[in-house]
């Protein structure tokens, strides 16, 4: 379990909630490298845990508050981040519905609204399934871009997605198993 | 030593009430109180990949910290997760893989 997609969106979903639940700090624990597989890399290749970190990071980055949106009942979150000055910066989005790799891959779509942009970017948090293991061949991918083994650097061009927003509603569609951070 | 605030009060073998920050409040003087800076608790989820990933068990695991998190709060102190992470370190062994290529991890 330790080493899939599905752990790396565990990483993302649980650190904003313990943010939202006005916990300080997580540490998350890291064993022998090369001997651990929850560690989020390993001698030679990235962890997919890895990336539910950096999509935590980049939701949370030069916020001052972050607001748990949805109840927590159900398959999908929702998590607002707000600047010092109480303007939302970015909202995070995860559908959590457990897609292992075979069969028709489901989506959710989640609509928000009250914005004030014509247009909000987003970047996506996404790959092949929730088994996807990075040491297996098949890396996640954040905005696009992976991280190449023993070096942590970016590779692939990195990408934003853009949606329109009409009379103050936009509409973002998650497939089961990914994550998406939207730039207000 | 004159120097106060700076002990991460934490006993962590069971999950809140039965042990956690409410529990070290309750037991302690202020005296003791005074040298701790914040509060701490482990949390391993564990289980499958589909289990651990499900948000609403995300929402359910960390409400079950919500009651300890007030009560640090509630005396100025911060609550962390001291140590976290998806499975036990300690039973990683049963973790699937036949993978030739693990060793890479």
């Amino acid at each position: 379990m330790s080493p899939t997609f599905g752990a790396g969106l565990w990483v993302g979903d649980v650190s904003l909630r313990a943010a939202s639940a006005s916990i300080s700090r997580l540490y998350f624990h890291h064993g022998t490298i090369g001997a651990c597989q929850y560690c989020w890399w390993g001698r030679y290749d990235m962890g997919a845990p890895y990336y539910g970190a950096i999509f935590a990071t980049a939701a949370m980055a030069g916020g001052a508050r972050i607001a748990a949106i949805d109840s927590g009942s159900g398959a999908y979150a929702v998590y607002a981040i707000y600047s010092s000055a109480g303007k939302p910066m970015r909202v995070a989005l995860y559908n959590s519905d457990y897609y292992a790799g075979s069969g028709t891959r489901g989506s959710q779509s989640f609509v928000l609204t009250g914005l004030t942009n014509t247009i909000v970017t987003a970047k996506r948090l996404t790959a092949a399934s929730a088994l996807s293991r990075v040491d297996q061949g098949s890396s996640p991918t954040w905005g696009g871009q992976s991280y190449a083994g023993g070096t942590c650097v970016a590779t692939g061009s990195a990408t934003l997605e853009t949606t329109t927003v009409s009379s103050g509603k936009a509409t973002f569609t998650l497939e089961a198993s990914e994550a998406l951070l939207v730039y207000l | 030593m004159g120097k106060t605030s700076i002990i991460e009060a934490c006993n962590s073998l069971s999950n809140p009430p039965t042990w956690g920050a409410a529990e070290l409040i309750a037991a302690q003087n202020s005296t003791a109180l005074s040298y701790v800076k914040d509060f701490s608790h482990h949390n391993y989820p564990g289980g499958t990949v589909q289990s651990l990933m499900s948000h609403s068990n995300v929402a359910s695991n960390m409400a079950t910290f919500s009651s300890d998190v007030a009560a640090a709060l509630n005396i100025g102190r911060q609550y962390v997760f001291g140590e976290i992470n998806s499975g036990m370190y300690s039973v990683i062994s049963i973790f699937p893989s036949k993978n030739k290529k693990e060793s890479q991890f």
